[in-house]
């Protein structure tokens, strides 16, 4: 009976998954604003000494931990995209549709913009306050909401309801961040809206030591929840029959996919388009909505992209990048249509 | 057939709808008992409740009083995982589980047998390819569900419930979207099932005939939520069937099983003539609202006689006017204008 | 509105429009962000192009602002206006200004008899009550050296002031200084419908903490009736006259409030906003004259010290501006000259700048701070960018550029000690002045509310600015004193 389990050609996706990854990392090590030679850059892998001194600690410093939180951030994003989409029956769900993103934006802006209203504490620039101040601020409020939104599904069952929760959490949040925005100056508006780019290139070796551990978790606990995952397939009610506590799992799936969407956001700002378009290009690629398939599949796929993104936003020798979700979205968010228009089953899957 | 032995029973089961505001008791008072290997049709009309009770019995729902009990243990008492080892269903929902091969679906009823990570061992895969096999859908396995027919996804579903490895299946209108011939096949199949596999099944369906024709047991729903159990001949011959399904325009016909269109007669109509041809030229004037009669018994308002041999299929007398012709649906006809040209 | 580090003060200004609107939450939408990125691409991409136009000839202006006595005295029967064709080039605007021609007969327009005496100085405070068209009413003048982005001609009762690029973009605007007590020229051309300010005005508005240094300098402080906010200022004198209620604050939440400044009626409001908005219309409408401050496109430090000269001619105070901008323009060329001879190779090379959100925001490299360092005797990193605004690079370029400098100065304004440094960020610890102690801060002179004398007093004494970096890089040449603005971090 020709009843295999992964296929043949299937095993080649991820093949072609882990070897396009590698490559993308090497890529993303390799290339930046300066050009460094390649014998250089092997020379910093291996530990040898480079020509120049600052080569080395670019590759180890800058690169290298922008590599990781590239990787990191993009199969934190599609993971837990997956899992929304598939837990809300929902193509368009993305890890921030619970209202992570807005809860962060909020303490960010909380910080941002209102740190100069009592004083003008902010005029000088960025103070200590910088990177590590918009990291706690963004945590804080990624993780208010998600204890918001976990009480509140802790009552309610049903799915559309919580999404609509979410829906309009966003929106209250986004008024009043309009409010705190009406009443800042430039300046912090601009560090504001720096920050809604997002980016990758905020995370160092010191803030990795957060960053890493939580999105490991939260992939650990996508894993155990795969099956789960796969049984919710057929619906709420076959998963129940199927021996599915449903409100656990959903609890669980929830907090896993807040926690990764929320350390990301907290670290990167609120990366677009990764969380929804992750999944979708996994499923095309695979032709499967199995999770056992799937997440891996995104996991290293949600990396190949996000490294992709960045490696678009800093085209090699140029200063300047361009904002990372102008990239991800801009460059995504046609080959995404085109995926789907080319797979026989268009859109949706969970 | 029925060992006796229940492997799922009720115990005064009220089901119906918890709100905040309110209960709404649909059914009240259920004691019913499913043996192993026992064959059984919820019959009922829509809206009075089926697939509330089988949700209940399923613990999908929770009884509003009452027990259900599963191999003689409370379900309220049961880990989810040890209910769906005894239990399985096939629901109505239309799925849209994405890009799916039917053998994954099937696979999935592994569920509750595996561990946390989900791993199948061979065991599992040689129960799922058991399962798909039963149902005959070996060469469905590897499709995509949503490319099969309603006909093909159903049995799909029976097989993934099959795949449970249950020792009752429960299935919500199993037969709903499905045509005719696919009706009674998967009806043949379910059945088959049960005796195989000393599996209890019971379904739910508003199709009487297939539901009397197929039934060891059938469970009998009135619309006022009254249930009577019983073996489908001995509701026929208890008139319970006949009171619970009739109306205005429906008569229940015992013997042949089904329900006939009431309507005004039309006159008294004599056929002579035997075999198909003749039966169904009566089938034809009764459906014109003419009672038929067998032999000349007193006048009659339209005589045909109906001969197989040569010439006309059929000569018609009615109202001092006669007709022959090669259709019954001509003779039909005949009989309408013969009704109108002569009321009463 | 406050002032800003100038790093980021060409991309900030330009911005600003954009960054007012209201956004929802979800800062990412694709449209916005895209077209917030073309946004940001093109001002960027503008913002070198565009510096403001080369400083004026230094011709003395004086020389035109005499005109032939003859056509100063208003023939009475030409009631008809003159006609206009040759007056309707006002391209030069020292072309010939039209004579106060069709103004109906005030009192005083019969020829005035030459015995009034000439005034010796221009008066500085309430208005002149007999009037003569022949008295040149401001013997003392003032003319931009260094400044490029304003001109002042002088005529015998009014002034005619030109801020050529009054907001990033803008076009010219023109302003017509009236002296009090005598009669509003009648001008043709672009100066028709100019905006008339009575001067020497009595009340002012300023926008920018900036001005709040040339108001002391000129001894007119009493005359600030209203700030932009009352949260950034640091001079005593002023945050006094707040504490006493005295001043309005007019753009609490950077919007103008027209109400509050309608019902103060100051002389003149000095605008620093990003671009004109509905407010500057209504204050116009409302009478209140707004003059346009192109001070932060000027583009040497000496250039935006020296709108000291316009601020004067507001208040007809050009001979204290004269006096005071001297002295400061002597300091600063003093100390530049001390330091030119240094050949390149003894110059220490410094960075600026600081990192957020993945980019590495540096002075560019014909910023202010870029100019101060090179006069300091400093070799500045990215002193071959022509940008005036800032730079937006990445960290991986700035460590490549400036791993090895030896001074980091403008660093974080909340630091104080080194690890605050590493706090923030961890790849800073990797550029050489961590290692060696050498990161410096501007902001020694932060008060307690926590505004920044460098972005007030700063800007109008450069060569305060120029002396404090000269001691930083070239300890030896300067005699012992104390910094005013920097701060040097120190290892906790």
């Amino acid at each position: 009976m020709p009843l295999a389990r992964v296929r043949g050609w299937q095993w080649a996706v991820f093949g072609g998954l882990l070897a396009a990854l590698g490559v993308m990392f090497f890529l993303g090590i390799a290339l930046g604003s300066v050009v460094i030679p390649l014998d250089q850059v092997f020379a910093a892998l291996t530990g040898g000494q480079t020509d120049k001194a600052s080569w080395e600690v670019i590759i180890e410093s800058v690169r290298a931990p922008r590599s990781i939180t590239a990787v990191l951030a993009g199969a934190a994003l599609g993971l837990a995209g997956l899992q929304m989409q598939t837990l809300f029956r929902n193509p368009l769900a993305d890890p921030f549709i619970l209202g992570i993103t807005a809860g962060a934006g909020l303490g960010v802006a909380v910080v941002v913009l209102l740190a100069g209203a009592g004083g003008p504490t902010f005029t000088a620039g960025l103070g200590n306050l910088g990177n590590v101040g918009i990291v706690a601020a963004a945590f804080a409020g990624a993780a208010a909401t998600l204890a918001l939104v976990l009480l509140l599904s802790a009552r309610i069952r049903n799915y559309v309801t919580i999404l609509i929760i979410g829906l309009m959490f966003s929106y209250a949040v986004g008024s009043l961040v309009t409010v705190m925005i009406a009443a800042a100056d430039a300046r912090q508006i601009e560090l504001f809206v720096a920050w809604g780019f997002g980016s990758f290139r905020g995370v160092t070796w010191q803030e990795m030591r957060i960053f890493a551990p939580v999105v490991g978790a939260g992939i650990v606990l996508g894993a155990l929840l795969a099956k789960q995952l796969n049984a919710l397939l057929l619906g709420e009610a076959y998963a129940r029959s199927m021996g599915l506590n449903v409100k656990r799992m959903r609890l669980l799936t929830m907090l896993g996919a807040s926690a990764l969407g929320g350390v990301v956001t907290a670290y990167c700002g609120p990366v677009a388009f990764l969380g929804v378009a992750t999944p979708h290009l996994a499923r095309a690629l695979l032709g499967s909505s199995d999770h056992r398939l799937l997440i891996p599949a995104v996991i290293l796929l949600g990396g190949v992209v996000a490294l992709f993104a960045e490696l678009v936003a800093q085209l090699p020798g140029q200063t300047a990048a361009l904002p990372l979700n102008a990239v991800t979205s801009l460059i995504g968010a046609p080959v995404v249509i085109a995926v789907l228009m080319r797979s026989r089953r268009g859109a949706f899957a969970s | 057939m029925t060992n006796g032995q229940p492997v799922l029973e009720s115990l005064d089961l009220s089901v119906g709808y918890r709100s905040r505001r309110r209960v709404r008791r649909v059914l009240e008072g259920l004691n019913l008992t499913v043996s192993r290997g026992e064959f059984i049709a919820l019959l009922g009309p829509n809206g009075v409740g089926k697939s509330t009770l089988l949700k209940t019995f399923s613990a999908i729902q929770r009884p509003l009083a009452g027990t259900v009990r599963l191999g003689g243990r409370p379900l309220s008492r049961l880990k989810p995982a040890e209910i769906a080892k005894g239990l399985s269903v096939v629901l109505t929902d239309r799925l849209d589980v994405g890009s799916l091969s039917a053998y994954k679906v099937v696979e999935l009823g592994r569920h509750p047998h595996t561990g946390w990570g989900g791993r199948l061992t061979a065991y599992d895969h040689r129960v799922t390819r058991w399962a798909i096999l039963s149902v005959g859908a070996v060469d469905l396995a590897h499709r995509d569900v949503n490319e099969l027919s309603d006909g093909e996804r159903q049995r799909v579903m029976v097989a993934r419930a099959l795949a449970q490895q249950p020792r009752v299946m429960l299935l919500d209108e199993p037969t709903a979207y499905l045509d005719v011939s696919s009706r009674v096949k998967l009806t043949g199949l379910l059945r088959r099932l049960a005796r195989r596999n000393n599996l209890a099944v019971v379904f739910s369906t508003h199709d009487l005939e297939i539901a009397l024709r197929t039934a060891d047991t059938v469970w009998l729903l009135a619309p006022g939520g009254e249930l009577h159990v019983g073996g489908p001949e001995d509701l026929v011959l208890g008139g319970q069937v006949a009171r619970a399904f009739q109306g205005d325009d429906l008569a229940f016909n015992p013997l042949e099983r089904c329900f006939r269109l009431q309507q005004e007669s039309a006159g008294r109509a004599l056929v002579r003539g035997n075999g198909l041809t003749a039966a169904l030229g009566r089938a034809a004037l009764e459906r014109e609202g003419y009672e038929v009669a067998r032999a000349s018994e007193g006048p009659a308002d339209i005589s045909v006689t109906i001969s197989e041999t040569g010439g006309a299929l059929w000569e018609a007398e009615s109202g001092g006017l006669s007709r022959r012709g090669d259709s019954l649906a001509q003779l039909a006809a005949f009989a309408r204008a013969g009704s109108r040209r002569d009321p009463g | 509105m406050s002032e800003q580090p100038e790093a980021f003060a060409c991309a900030y200004k330009r911005k600003e429009n954009e960054m007012r609107r209201p956004r929802p939450a979800r800062a990412i939408t694709l449209t916005l962000t895209a077209l917030l990125t073309l946004a940001v691409v093109l001002l960027t991409a503008g913002c070198s192009g565009s510096a403001p136009p080369p400083p004026p000839t230094a011709t003395p202006a004086p020389s035109t602002a005499t005109p032939a006595p003859s056509t100063a005295t208003p023939a009475p029967s030409t009631a008809t206006p003159a006609p206009s064709t040759p007056t309707a080039t006002p391209a030069p605007p020292t072309a010939t200004p039209a004579p106060p021609t069709a103004r109906p007969a005030p009192p005083t327009a019969t020829p005035a008899p030459p015995a009034t005496p000439t005034p010796s100085a221009n008066l500085t405070g309430g208005c002149i009550d007999d009037f003569s068209p022949s008295v040149d009413y401001f013997p003392q003048k003032s003319s931009p050296e260094f400044a490029g982005n304003f001109t002042i001609e002088y005529h015998k009762s009014y002034k005619l002031l030109t801020v050529k690029e009054p907001f990033t973009g803008g076009s010219p605007r023109s302003y017509l200084l009236a002296q009090c007590g005598a009669p509003v020229p009648q001008l043709e051309g672009r100066w028709a419908n100019a905006p008339v300010i009575r001067i020497p005005v009595e009340t002012i508005f300023t926008g920018s903490t900036t001005h709040l240094p040339m108001l002391a300098a000129l001894g007119r402080v009493d005359s600030l009736t209203g700030v932009a906010q009352t949260g950034y200022v640091s001079s005593q004198p002023v945050l006094d006259r707040i504490a006493a209620g005295l001043v309005a604050e007019f753009a609490p939440t950077f919007e103008i409030d027209a109400e509050v400044v309608i019902e103060a009626s100051p002389g003149v409001l000095l605008a620093s906003d990003a671009g004109p908005s509905q407010a500057h219309d209504t204050l116009a409408n409302a009478g209140i004259g707004v003059v346009w401050n192109g001070e932060w496109l000027e583009e040497t430090p000496l250039g935006r010290a020296e709108w000291l000269k316009m601020v004067a001619a507001l208040f007809n105070e050009e001979a204290k501006a004269n006096e005071q901008f001297e002295n400061i323009a002597g300091s600063y060329n003093a100390l530049a000259q001390k330091t030119g001879g240094i050949p390149e190779a003894q110059r220490p090379t410094v960075m600026t700048g600081l990192e957020f959100g993945g980019v590495f925001y540096a002075s560019g490299g014909r910023s202010f701070a870029a100019q101060l360092i090179d006069h300091a005797g400093g070799s500045y990193v990215w002193a071959d960018d022509d940008g005036s605004g800032s730079i937006e690079t990445d960290i991986e370029t700035q460590l490549e550029r400036a791993g090895d400098a030896d001074f980091w100065i403008n660093a974080g304004a909340f630091w104080h000690t080194l690890s605050d440094v590493a706090g923030a960020d961890e790849r800073y610890t990797h550029f050489k002045p961590y290692k060696t102690g050498q990161i410096w801060t501007n902001n020694l002179a932060l008060n307690d509310a926590g505004a920044n004398d460098y972005y007030e007093r700063g800007v109008t004494r450069p060569d305060l600015v120029l002396a404090d970096l000269i001691s930083i890089f070239h300890p030896s040449l300067t005699e012992e004193r104390e910094l005013q603005f920097y701060k040097q971090l120190q290892a906790p």
